[in-house]
């Protein structure tokens, strides 16, 4: 993994453990995110990634364990407090205010920052120009990727210092994939930290600084994107062994 | 185009819907031939889900008229057309959020066939169904505690409980694993060999170029190109509008 002595971490998870009732879901995770990088998680379906998102983003209590965000506990802040700070989640699926214009969903994205709103707003249209002519249709007559889209631009609306994306490609053509995979490496170098979970594995992987492999609620791999991609465990057990999909 | 003969599954004639004074599909005509598995594939807002909308009956066309194996359905209500043999899964999934797995496709069980042809034993066909597609262990959960992968499987259940003879999935690959996505490969290789008709709707060229007899790109409302899916994905109109670069052989 790449050290950044310079630089003091930005997101630092101890020994964290989440239950959905009596089933550990997560079971002491430890990892340390340091500032302006792009890093990824991936593993299987169910083995954690969402849960840890929202434990911490502060959407599920958390059984033990701490989180450190800018060197300071978040753990039992209120989830207004925890965005302010300027960690915002962004979740899976298309969550849009059904009966609010796409122009409206995307200022609510910017309702706790709303300074340089009109140049983030510039740069939502910029990656999805394909709400830029629907900006006064109601979201919820969209077309599911219009409406992924309008998710995702809510997100980069809140101008967070560190987002983490939850499955961010989902239901998006290959095209858009790529033109939003370029936009993580312009985010980054305006000193956004990004944190993705995902299924599109090769593309997430691709971009990552330093990427984890999560399975059954523990991390069991680290490394950088490409370690971790080119890594035989990962190859079977997201891809099967006997694959014939080429690693590219 | 010829007109609708008892050979095909499907025929769209001249398909055109509009929203308010926006063009969703324009003089779309297509045939999907019987145990054939057609993918449709464009750009988001292409019109893709539209189009199983108008062949479901869950939208009625401006203009054009929709034939499966041979009728004329075009003006039949959804619940007539499901009856007589088509069923579709939702890209965002609609499960009854309170009711468990086995309910939710209980429901495909009973409600989606004409009273005569409904089954004796429908818990074992709903848990056979549940079984198929991987689900066995949440059988009793609430579907509102699903994953959405897990949601998109059990749309796959109950559609199938219809008993459909043409099937159209509407992005069942989303949130899977690439493992998973093989095993979504399989499962649709299984439903051909029972004799089903599949369309599907999906960005997982992993999923829709290994499993098609034949891709369909929609581009803005219109069908840009048609043919076998190594034809398809190297044609410079889907590469512009759809994929941004080539794809690699073998993908």
């Amino acid at each position: 993994m790449q050290e950044r002595p310079q630089d003091k971490p930005l997101l630092t998870v101890c020994d964290l453990s989440v239950c959905y009732k009596d089933i550990p879901v997560l079971q002491g995770v430890s990892l340390t995110v340091w500032p302006r990088q792009i890093i990824a998680i991936v593993g299987p379906n169910g083995s954690g990634k969402t849960t840890l998102f929202k434990a911490i983003a502060g959407l599920l209590p958390i059984k033990t364990g701490r989180i450190l965000f800018k060197g300071e506990t978040i753990n039992s802040l209120p989830l207004w407090e925890v965005v302010q700070r300027g960690l915002v989640y962004v979740p899976e699926g298309m969550s849009v205010f059904r009966d609010m214009t796409v122009m409206e969903n995307l200022e609510i994205g910017a309702y706790l920052n709303r300074a340089d709103m009109t140049e983030r707003l510039h740069q939502v249209f910029e990656l999805f120009p394909e709400l830029y002519d629907k900006k006064e249709t109601f979201a919820g007559v969209l077309s599911g990727g219009q409406q992924r889209m309008v998710t995702l631009g809510r997100g980069l609306m809140s101008g967070a210092q560190f987002l983490l994306l939850d499955d961010p490609f989902l239901g998006l053509s290959p095209k858009v994939i790529k033109r939003f995979c370029d936009a993580f490496r312009t985010l980054r170098k305006k000193g956004v930290t990004l944190f993705i979970a995902g299924q599109h594995v090769r593309r997430i992987l691709n971009v990552a600084d330093v990427a984890f492999l999560i399975e059954g609620g523990g991390i069991t791999l680290t490394g950088s994107g490409s370690e971790v991609l080119h890594n035989h465990h990962l190859q079977q057990i997201l891809f099967g062994v006997d694959t014939s999909l080429p690693v590219t | 185009m010829a007109a609708a003969t008892h050979k095909s599954c499907l025929e769209l004639h001249h398909i055109s819907v509009q929203f308010e004074r926006q063009s969703a599909l324009r003089d779309v005509s297509l045939v999907v031939e019987e145990q054939e598995i057609v993918s449709v594939i464009g750009p988001n807002g292409a019109g893709k889900t539209t189009l199983f909308n108008v062949i479901c009956g869950q939208l009625k066309p401006a203009e054009g008229s929709v034939y499966f194996k041979g009728c004329d359905i075009t003006l039949w209500p959804a619940h007539r057309i499901c009856h007589a043999g088509v069923a579709r899964t939702f890209q965002i999934a609609r499960p009854f959020p309170e009711m468990s797995v086995l309910e939710n496709v209980l429901i495909g069980v009973w409600f989606g066939k004409k009273k005569q042809q409904r089954s004796l034993f429908p818990a074992e066909e709903a848990k056979e169904l549940i079984h198929l597609v991987g689900l066995s262990h949440k059988s009793h959960s609430a579907a509102k505690h699903l994953t959405l992968s897990e949601q998109r499987r059990l749309e796959v259940a109950r559609a199938l409980a219809t008993k459909p003879r043409l099937l159209l999935l509407d992005e069942i690959a989303a949130g899977l694993s690439p493992q998973a996505i093989k095993e979504a490969v399989e499962l649709v290789k299984t439903l051909r060999k029972r004799g089903l008709t599949v369309m599907l709707i999906d960005h997982f060229l992993a999923l829709t170029s290994k499993v098609s007899d034949r891709l369909i790109a929609l581009d803005q409302g219109e069908i840009i190109v048609e043919g076998n899916p190594g034809e398809v994905l190297q044609s410079a109109e889907v590469v512009a509008a759809y994929l941004g670069e080539r794809q690699q052989k073998g993908f």
